[in-house]
């Protein structure tokens, strides 16, 4: 993580190493070391370079963003955590399991981009399969099917084939055959992707109430407004590699500026700072380092990146 | 190829084990290899090795944690699939529709119309299963794979091997219950096209002067015909009825109609049953103003008569067939084949006949017991399809004249039956009743010094106790007629034992074709786990082609066949000679021998990659009539099985090495 501490957001950006790769921790539920993948062609040519070394902590109980443009690397990443991929060089530790090993995947719920789902299947059919391959008992099969159903509206079309669904219909379907095992890690793919506004504000209570429930989430998504909303870290990929990574209250703070707002002063300061705001016929009720937002962040981190390729993007305060 | 029931499991198994062992060793070489050398490609030598190391070790672990619950589901899912998507619907639309076209088409009137009937269909039903098969299982993981779906099933706790057998259980089960309808149907289609009656009660009977003997297949005596009368019209044809003045009546076999018969059954307070059968002493018939009659003879009692369904169509014989076929040649030297009368590809070999001749087929049979006989005092022996070649036309009203000795030999004495003689039938089943008690039998002491002469004593012998008495007889055949051959085969000549049950044989020659199925179904899916749909299809394709010819490329590199392989056929072609004529030495031969040998060496190998497909067929005792035994059957059920698993576990491991995602 050398490159991480040179970037200029600060310490509590990244996690500590103060631990060894693979070493049992509790808290960590997703940890990768020198994480790469190269796609070849048939004759075992190297065609990309789609992931390049990257480290990556991801703790429980957290909302962690993966953000990139198209080609970063954050799909690849994400394959590579599930064990759809296989990682050309580094490992990856998924709850304490290599990212190959299946059993890791009792404990894992993932909605993938396009929820891809058998459309020939009803909601109910899908659910109860799902749950089958869980080896979950009848009862608790039925009374769950019967809890995401309602959890995400469809108790109205549950019986209806998913081929007649609607993209957002399918999205929430998508997610509640994510949940079917109540997992502890959720991996989710463009969670908000189809969905109308309202669906967009109810996935997004949903992840918040999966982090109140304890459990951690890993999203990739291109919204950057709604990883902004919901995430509690994010990292950034550019061309494979990891350009930032943080707490987004962290990298979104602008550090030259100053924003107030404020109660309880002595008397003194407020009548000074009071006395400046009233020649502008205001009051002042806070002060800070204000926040730019994730879109600018993102744009900024990309446009540097592409000035100077391979490089960590070193900040300005 | 010659359904062969001869040998059983325990003997098929030692015989073939070592090809099965070199089978699984190049399977399991070429697989890892294969893989190493694609990860090598994906990961470079050392990642690769550690790569396919992992995998191999995790095969065992796999299987034993593997879950029928989700077995149970992915197979659930195979099968919500095919009926959702209307495949199974759609196939059995295909086969009623066959069934309506070949009710049409299908000629009642043929000599053998059992055989076109069962032929149609179970070669119908072939088809149809192997496509079934073959479409349902080679599209399905690659689509799942191409659209995706297949992503939120890996990401559960989900084995690879659980994907593959869930697969292999869910078509297999659609494919079962399909086969179920099917098998139904045919044998409903089957039944319902060949079972029929004859109009008897308004027959008139005549007269005929002259009388002779009648010996008739399925019957139980021979009798003299008295009366004659044609039967009513049914199913296009009528039969020949003849009551013989010892009261029995005998339904012919229509010369424009073969392969069967009627039994007319009876009726009275006393009996019930075929009218010609032994347990029947009481009920005769008699012929009074051209009208039949019939009724009990002790009470005067009228009985009730109708002709019953027919008899030597839809059979199911149980036989005790030869387990060697041997030759004498003219001159009495033993031989391992007959004459060849010039039909190069014929199975059969020639025995030359005359006085003169001391020519023989002498067939030996295992397992000859009193047991074995539904009524040993009245052995039936068929000569079944026994061809003849006659090199003049002698008398062409009736057949080639032939007799058979049976011959024994015990710890003591050598046995010998008065030959006993009859007239060869051709394209047909030619039967003769033994009496258990044989007279006129030479028995010869084998006892006796050197130098002494062996005493022969000709009196009366037990064809079980004492002529079988080890189990083992041979039956010696000779032709009688000068100038003329008769052909056989070791399938020709068999006991018949006891009559089974035609729909248990039809249902045991539908397993086959399930086995054959399943087969499919698992080889498709092993294909699909790394090849698109398409190319998986004409992968499965071509390992059935290779495993319907196994045997022939095994004939092939043997010897067996004549003509040789490619090049040599080739070369015949092309110089327009004849299969039988020897090349002539030199380099040409050589080379051609050569390059032919190492050729079918590599197709040898390769056969033994896939299960011969030919012993999971048995449609040949199925229309011939014959019960289908258990030894070929559990052979089949095991190839089957074997090969399965193999599928099975190599669908596993390219599943388990290959990237899910692209």
């Amino acid at each position: 993580m050398s490159e991480e501490k040179s970037s200029t957001t600060g310490a509590d950006k990244m996690p500590q190493k103060t631990r060894r790769f693979g070493e049992d921790d509790a808290n960590i539920v997703i940890e990768t070391k020198n994480l790469s993948k190269v796609y070849r062609d048939f004759w075992g040519r190297q065609k990309v370079r789609a992931l390049k070394a990257l480290d990556l902590e991801v703790q429980k109980g957290e909302i962690f963003g993966l953000l990139g443009p198209n080609g970063s690397g954050k799909s690849t990443t994400m394959k590579l955590l599930l064990g759809l991929l296989f990682p050309s060089g580094g490992q990856a530790l998924v709850l304490g399991k290599e990212a190959s090993n299946v059993e890791k995947n009792e404990r894992i719920g993932y909605l993938p981009e396009e929820s891809y789902l058998y459309k020939f299947l009803n909601a109910e059919e899908t659910l109860d399969f799902y749950g089958r391959l869980f080896d979950m008992p009848a009862k608790v099969r039925r009374d769950r099917v019967k809890e995401l159903i309602e959890k995400v509206g469809l108790t109205w079309a549950r019986r209806r084939q998913l081929k007649e669904y609607s993209k957002g219909m399918t999205r929430r379907i998508g997610l509640a055959q994510a949940l079917i095992n109540d997992p502890d890690l959720i991996l989710l793919d463009e969670p908000t992707s189809g969905l109308d506004p309202i669906g967009v504000d109810e996935m997004k209570s949903m992840i918040m109430e999966l982090k109140e429930q304890g459990k951690t989430v890993v999203m990739c998504s291109h919204l950057l407004t709604d990883v902004q909303n919901v995430c509690d870290r994010i990292a950034i990929l550019h061309q494979g590699e990891l350009k930032e990574l943080g707490r987004v209250d962290s990298l979104l703070e602008v550090s030259d500026e100053i924003q107030f707002r404020a109660s309880g002063l002595s008397a003194d300061a407020e009548k000074e700072i009071q006395e400046v705001i009233e020649r502008h016929n205001g009051k002042l009720l806070e002060s800070g380092k204000p926040s730019t937002t994730l879109q600018d962040l993102f744009l900024e981190i990309v446009s540097e990146s592409e000035a100077r390729p391979g490089r960590r993007v070193t900040r300005k305060d | 190829m010659v359904f062969d029931d001869s040998i059983s499991l325990v003997e098929w198994l030692s015989s073939s084990s070592l090809k099965f062992i070199i089978g699984a060793f190049i399977v399991a070489v070429v697989g890892v290899v294969f893989s190493y050398l694609t990860a090598t490609l994906q990961y470079g030598p050392s990642e690769a090795f550690y790569f396919v190391s992992r995998v191999i070790f995790q095969i065992i672990p796999d299987f034993v944690r593997t879950s029928f619950g989700r077995i149970f589901a992915l197979a659930k899912l195979a099968v919500q699939e095919t009926l959702r998507k209307k495949i199974i619907f759609v196939a059995f639309a295909i086969f009623a529709a066959m069934l309506l076209g070949g009710g049409w088409f299908l000629n009642a009137n043929s000599e053998h119309p059992d055989q076109v009937y069962i032929g149609f269909v179970f070669f119908g039903t072939q088809l149809l299963m192997g496509l079934f098969g073959l479409l349902i299982a080679t599209f399905s993981l690659p689509t799942d794979i191409k659209t995706r779906t297949i992503y939120t099933v890996v990401t559960k706790p989900v084995r690879s091997s659980e994907i593959v057998l869930g697969r292999v259980a869910g078509f297999g089960f659609v494919g079962t219950i399909m086969l179920f309808l099917i098998w139904f149907a045919s044998y409903l289609f089957v039944e319902r096209g060949l079972n029929h009656t004859h109009n008897i009660k308004d027959v008139t009977f005549t007269r005929i002067e002259t009388k002779g003997e009648s010996s008739v297949s399925g019957g139980r005596v021979s009798l003299t015909t008295e009366y004659e009368g044609k039967s009513g019209l049914a199913s296009s044809h009528w039969h020949l009825i003849e009551v013989s003045n010892e009261g029995l009546i005998t339904v012919q076999v229509p010369p424009e109609y073969g392969g069967h018969s009627h039994d007319v059954m009876v009726r009275s307070s006393k009996y019930e049953g075929p009218i010609n059968d032994r347990g029947n002493t009481s009920i005769r018939a008699s012929v009074e103003d051209g009208k039949l009659i019939v009724k009990d003879v002790e009470t005067d009692e009228p009985a009730e008569f109708w002709i019953g369904p027919p008899t030597g169509i839809l059979m199911a014989r149980e036989r005790i067939r030869a387990s060697e076929l041997t030759f004498l040649d003219r001159r009495g030297n033993e031989k391992e084949r007959g004459v060849n009368v010039g039909n190069e590809w014929e199975h059969r070999s020639y025995i030359a006949g005359g006085s003169s001749s001391l020519a023989r087929a002498v067939f030996t049979l295992d397992g000859f017991v009193a047991s074995k006989f539904a009524d040993p005092n009245f052995v039936q022996l068929d000569l079944n399809n026994m061809s003849v070649v006659r090199t003049h036309k002698g008398d062409i009203e009736r057949g080639v004249s032939g007799s058979l000795v049976i011959r024994g030999v015990t710890d003591n004495y050598e046995y010998r039956t008065e030959p006993i003689v009859f007239e060869a039938d051709e394209f047909a089943i030619k039967t003769i009743f033994i009496p258990r008690i044989q007279e006129n039998c030479s028995r010869t002491d084998l006892n006796v010094a050197e130098g002494e002469f062996a005493e022969e004593v000709v009196g009366s012998y037990d064809l079980f106790d004492e002529i079988g008495e080890t189990g083992d007889i041979q039956v010696i055949v000779r032709c009688n007629e000068s100038g003329q051959f008769f052909g056989v085969a070791m399938n020709d000549l068999y006991f018949l034992t006891s009559e089974g049950s035609f729909a248990w044989n039809f249902a045991k020659a539908y397993f086959g074709i399930w086995l054959q199925m399943m087969f499919i179904v698992a080889v498709s899916v092993m294909f699909s786990t790394f090849l698109s749909g398409v190319v998986s299809m004409v992968a499965v394709l071509a390992t059935i082609i290779l495993g319907c010819f196994s045997e022939l490329v095994v004939d092939l590199r043997k010897g067996v066949m004549e003509g040789g392989g490619p090049i040599e056929s080739f070369y015949r072609i092309y110089t327009q000679m004849n299969q039988m004529t020897p090349l002539d030495e030199g380099v040409t031969k050589t080379v051609i021998k050569s390059t032919d040998g190492a050729f079918l060496d590599a197709v040898q190998y390769l056969t033994f990659l896939v299960p011969d497909f030919t012993k999971l067929d048995f449609s040949e005792p199925l229309v011939a009539g014959f019960n289908i035994s258990m030894a070929p059957f559990l052979i089949a059920t095991t190839i089957a099985a074997v090969f399965i698993f193999m599928t099975v576990v190599i669908g596993y491991f390219i599943l388990k090495t290959r990237e899910i995602a692209k």
